[in-house]
């Protein structure tokens, strides 16, 4: 019944998580009911046509899993953008987004001693939320009508709905070769940038330059892209390699959060290309504390992003180290004689 | 456009009575597939993906109650109606018959 099961893996993803075991048996036990009524009728087993007809009738997982919610959610304007199903997930998401902001925002505040008025760090603060709010609703939004237009997509095994014991067999070679060409096109360029600050700074370069922070990170690119292109070739001749792969990936993570760390620590990355410069020298000062501002800001996000990837990256490996019990595949439906 | 109006009210006609419809069978206990069936022996089609969460809701609100049972080597949840669920479907069942009443006179003097 791998039909059956693939069905259940795919609505088991959406139902709400306290009730998800209980409802997702009720539901195995309905369906195959309904599965055996129809055999004992033909006299013959079901054609996987026949249980495809019968699935679809029961309605899409999205369509099921929308029934259960307990609080029928959704964010409309007009018509609905953001349905039950998905409501949950994105409150979460924009709720971690939000946190995200005030701890970055406080913690860049606190950093370069903000000398700005807490209005304008807070108008900041609104302008960083309301941007990520309106990518978060369109990427939900999408999300939502793909659901709607392809209901129907959980047919096929997806790489999302094995559990991590069978994705942890192999790395697609797919994988490998869009990393690898990622890398491949970054590896001249990034490490190039301190030698041409014009693609950055453009008319600028006469008047600003980088400095020890960025240059820092610019020395790290390279060796860092060089074991990414390293990984992705011992991947493609060996995708069994999983485990080489997640301790590749998190020694590069740990690698970057210590380059990043001290890049904050050494604070400039945009110095004046002549400081003993004459009257408009202030300005330029003024300019460049901005963008050391600005860049500190970013740096600070990406520092708390490669965290947050360090932490599932450490989890995966110890979970491919010692799998629990419910990363080894399992019927979703209990077989004849067990429960 | 007339088929879809129908068809909307139509959902809008079953659903109260299907509640009254599910009360009133799950006097007796029942798992989703044979109470789906009940129903439908007696002319009232309900499709699971309506059914099963309508159960739970009414569970929520304390109107049944249920308990996993094994029955045929597979595992079921059984329902039935809770005390308050007789005491709430006994007042159902009398506006139900008021608005029945009320009904048949207005269709009469039309």
């Amino acid at each position: 019944m791998k039909l059956l099961d693939r069905y259940l893996q795919a609505v088991k993803s959406l139902l709400p998580k306290e009730q998800r075991d209980d409802i997702l048996q009720e539901l195995s036990d309905a369906i195959l009911s309904r599965m055996e009524d129809q055999e004992a009728e033909l006299g013959r087993p079901l054609t996987e046509a026949e249980q495809e007809t019968i699935l679809k009738q029961h309605g899409s997982p999205m369509q099921v899993a929308g029934r259960y919610q307990t609080a029928q959610r959704s964010v409309a304007f007009g018509r609905e953008l953001i349905g039950p199903v998905l409501f949950p997930l994105y409150i979460k998401i924009l709720l971690l987004n939000l946190g995200i902001t005030i701890v970055v925002s406080v913690a860049a505040a606190i950093a370069f001693a903000s000398h700005q008025p807490m209005l304008q760090t807070a108008m900041a603060m609104l302008s960083h939320f309301i941007f990520q709010f309106a990518i978060v609703t369109g990427l939900f939004t999408l999300a939502q009508r793909s659901g709607d237009r392809f209901p129907w997509g959980w047919k096929s095994p997806h790489p999302a709905s094995r559990s991590t014991a069978q994705e942890g067999r192999r790395i697609p070679r797919s994988q490998s070769i869009g990393e690898l060409i990622v890398l491949v096109i970054l590896l001249p360029w990034l490490p190039a940038l301190p030698f041409y600050p014009r693609t950055i700074f453009g008319d600028g370069t006469a008047l600003l330059s980088f400095g020890p922070g960025a240059q820092i990170l610019f020395k790290a690119i390279y060796p860092l892209i060089l074991l990414g292109v390293i990984r992705s070739c011992v991947l493609l001749a060996n995708p069994r390699r999983v485990r080489f792969y997640w301790v590749m990936r998190l020694a590069a993570t740990s690698a970057s959060l210590v380059v990043l760390g001290f890049s904050l620590r050494m604070g400039e990355w945009v110095v004046l290309a002549n400081p003993g410069g004459g009257d408009p020298a202030h300005k330029l000062a003024w300019l460049a504390e901005k963008l050391n501002r600005g860049a500190g800001f970013g740096l600070i996000a990406m520092l708390v992003g490669c965290l947050v990837v360090w932490g599932v990256e450490l989890r995966r490996l110890v979970r491919l180290q010692f799998p629990s019990q419910e990363d080894l595949v399992e019927p979703l439906h209990p077989q004849n004689g067990q429960a | 456009m007339d088929t879809d109006l129908f068809e909307h009210l139509r959902l809008e006609l079953r659903r109260g009575c299907l509640i009254l419809a599910v009360l009133v069978q799950l006097r007796a206990e029942h798992y989703g597939y044979t109470l789906r069936k009940a129903l439908a022996d007696q002319g009232l089609e309900i499709d699971e993906g309506t059914l099963y969460p309508l159960l739970r809701r009414l569970e929520s609100q304390g109107l049944l109650v249920s308990e996993w049972r094994e029955e045929n080597k597979r595992n079921k949840r059984f329902y039935r109606l809770s005390p308050d669920g007789g005491r709430i479907l006994e007042q159902l069942l009398d506006e139900w018959q008021r608005i029945n009443t009320s009904l048949n006179r207005i269709l009469q003097e039309a």
